[in-house]
């Protein structure tokens, strides 16, 4: 194809059908815009923006928990056989080893292999965050 | 560069395999304009209204005439007569209880729109090409996920396909399936008073599917909720960019798919098909042939003409209020933390309780009892 990823998301930002707009709580409509967030795929924080765009960008990182234990690492792949495939174009990995394991597992797939090192910390926070919960629905259970 | 080519997916059998490929049709390259495509959507839409209007004589059928001045009334016209509460009412004028609105409608307003056929042909080209951007039919709200490749194209046998059983088979072969239990999903009850004029329901779109001959599959798909079909020599917009979005998810068949060239032309080649004034039609063409910025921006060519740096000017910062942001405090003054902690022991040990000394009190009341 000859779009480009800034050309999508010139397109994406304001017509995805995932985009979240809500008003400024207690505020007419005029004036400052309320958050933007968005409920697509392989957006790391949810927010709708370039940078953790999981459409626009051909380089994508999402972590979802794989149950009661450990993380599935989504990154899209890069590699020619499988842009413009849907079906072949995300690599899962799920990660089941202890919390410090993993975060090195996240560090490495973002920048150590050079992906997207700009998104490290952003992952590492989701991987707190789903680890958080793991915790508490085991102590809810026992 | 290689020619980027297709997929073509086989329409027999029950497992998914590619039974060929086609060159991609230039009109995929055609620029993605989506400002275009909207305005174009937001012109056909109001192509396909029909004429209403109000009574002309609603509001204005009483026998009515203004009492003039020096009444104390205002000069509206009042109906006429006696004998009922009516006479003497206000009438006619829209603010008056029964009157005609202001400015009543006509069945003779513009209605229709205009549209410039280049312009038209333009926003079509488009929309076939954004279809075939899986990141932009996603965006649609397409579930994609599960299909092969993007743009979708099906080998020609589909064209026979005569049983909906079979054309929901084929669209589960394909990953398309999903597209279509999203829209059997998303069936509601429509908002307003369209559910009493024969629009009760609204879906979501499912895919579109674009065949050259008809050798049965309309009526094949035609009942499977969500799918449209359109003839690849009639497109539509309405069809192609549903809501003025483009990104619909086209499934072709391979007879349409390689027709698509003659019938938008190619960079080299005109329309066989279409012309504008005798003129055979030219596809529109990118203005960037490559419009990924950042590359071009970071390209060499562009960066060894960029000048370096100006020397002498201090990278801005941002200000923040060292009364408020201790880091910063600590930076200008580097006794601020001692202070802050000074401070701190002061207020506590103000806050102390003090503790009560009550040796003396219990004394002086010993020596009281023993004086009596």
């Amino acid at each position: 194809m000859s779009i480009s990823n800034e050309l999508i998301w010139g397109i994406v930002r304001d017509t995805s059908c995932h985009v979240l707009r809500r008003k400024q709580v207690g505020r007419s409509g005029m004036g400052p815009r309320g958050a933007e967030f968005t409920t697509e795929p392989n957006n790391l924080t949810g927010l709708n923006a370039w940078k953790y765009s999981g459409l626009a960008n051909s380089k994508t990182i999402d972590l979802a928990s794989a149950g009661e234990k450990g993380v599935v690492l989504t990154t899209k792949s890069t590699d020619k056989a499988s842009v413009g495939k849907p079906a072949k174009a995300l690599k899962k990995v799920t990660y089941t080893r202890d919390f410090r394991r993993i975060a090195k597992a996240i560090k490495k797939q973002t920048s150590e292999t050079f992906y997207r090192s700009d998104l490290q910390k952003a992952a590492l926070a989701k991987w707190s965050l789903i680890y958080a919960s793991q915790k508490k629905m085991k102590a809810k259970k026992a | 560069m290689s020619l980027p080519v297709s997929t073509v997916f086989a329409a027999e059998g029950d497992e998914l395999a590619a039974s060929g490929s086609q060159p991609l049709p230039a009109v995929f390259m055609a620029p993605v304009r989506p400002d275009v495509v909207h305005f174009v959507h937001s012109m056909m839409a109001l192509n396909k209204r029909q004429a209403h209007c109000v009574s002309k004589y609603a509001g204005k059928t009483p026998s009515a005439t203004s009492w003039g001045t020096g009444r104390a009334v205002s000069r509206i016209p009042r109906v006429s007569g006696g004998g009922t509460h009516r006479s003497g009412q206000g009438a006619f004028g829209n603010m008056c209880r029964g009157g005609r609105m202001f400015a009543p409608t006509k069945t003779w307003r513009k209605w229709h729109r205009k549209i410039n056929v280049t312009q038209k042909r333009y926003a079509v080209a488009s929309a076939v090409a954004a279809s075939g951007v899986p990141a932009l039919v996603m965006a649609r709200g397409h579930r994609i996920d599960a299909t092969p490749e993007g743009p979708l194209v099906v080998g020609s046998a589909v064209e026979q396909i005569t049983k909906t059983s079979a054309a929901v088979a084929l669209l589960k072969k394909l990953g398309a399936y999903a597209d279509v239990e999203k829209t059997l999903a998303s069936k509601t009850m429509r908002a307003g008073k369209g559910k009493m004029r024969g629009r009760r329901f609204v879906q979501r779109k499912g895919p579109l599917i674009v065949y050259k001959t008809d050798g049965g599959l309309t009526r094949a798909f035609r009942n499977i909720p969500g799918v449209e079909l359109a003839n690849v020599s009639a497109l539509n917009l309405l069809q192609l960019a549903p809501g003025g979005h483009v990104g619909r998810f086209c499934i072709w068949t391979e007879s349409a798919f390689s027709s698509l060239d003659s019938i938008f032309g190619t960079a080299e080649k005109p329309s066989a098909t279409k012309t504008h004034h005798g003129v055979p039609y030219r596809m529109p063409t990118p203005m960037l042939s490559n419009s990924d910025l950042s590359r071009l921006i970071n390209s060499d060519e562009v960066q060894s003409k960029v000048n370096a740096p100006k020397p002498g000017q201090a990278p801005k910062v941002l200000k923040i209020n060292p009364l408020k942001n201790k880091a910063v405090m600590d930076a200008l003054d580097p006794s601020a933390p001692s202070k802050r902690k000074a401070a701190a022991e002061a207020q506590a040990a103000k806050k102390k309780p003090k503790t009560s000394d009550k040796t003396l009190g219990k004394e002086f009341y010993k020596s009281m009892i023993a004086s009596e």
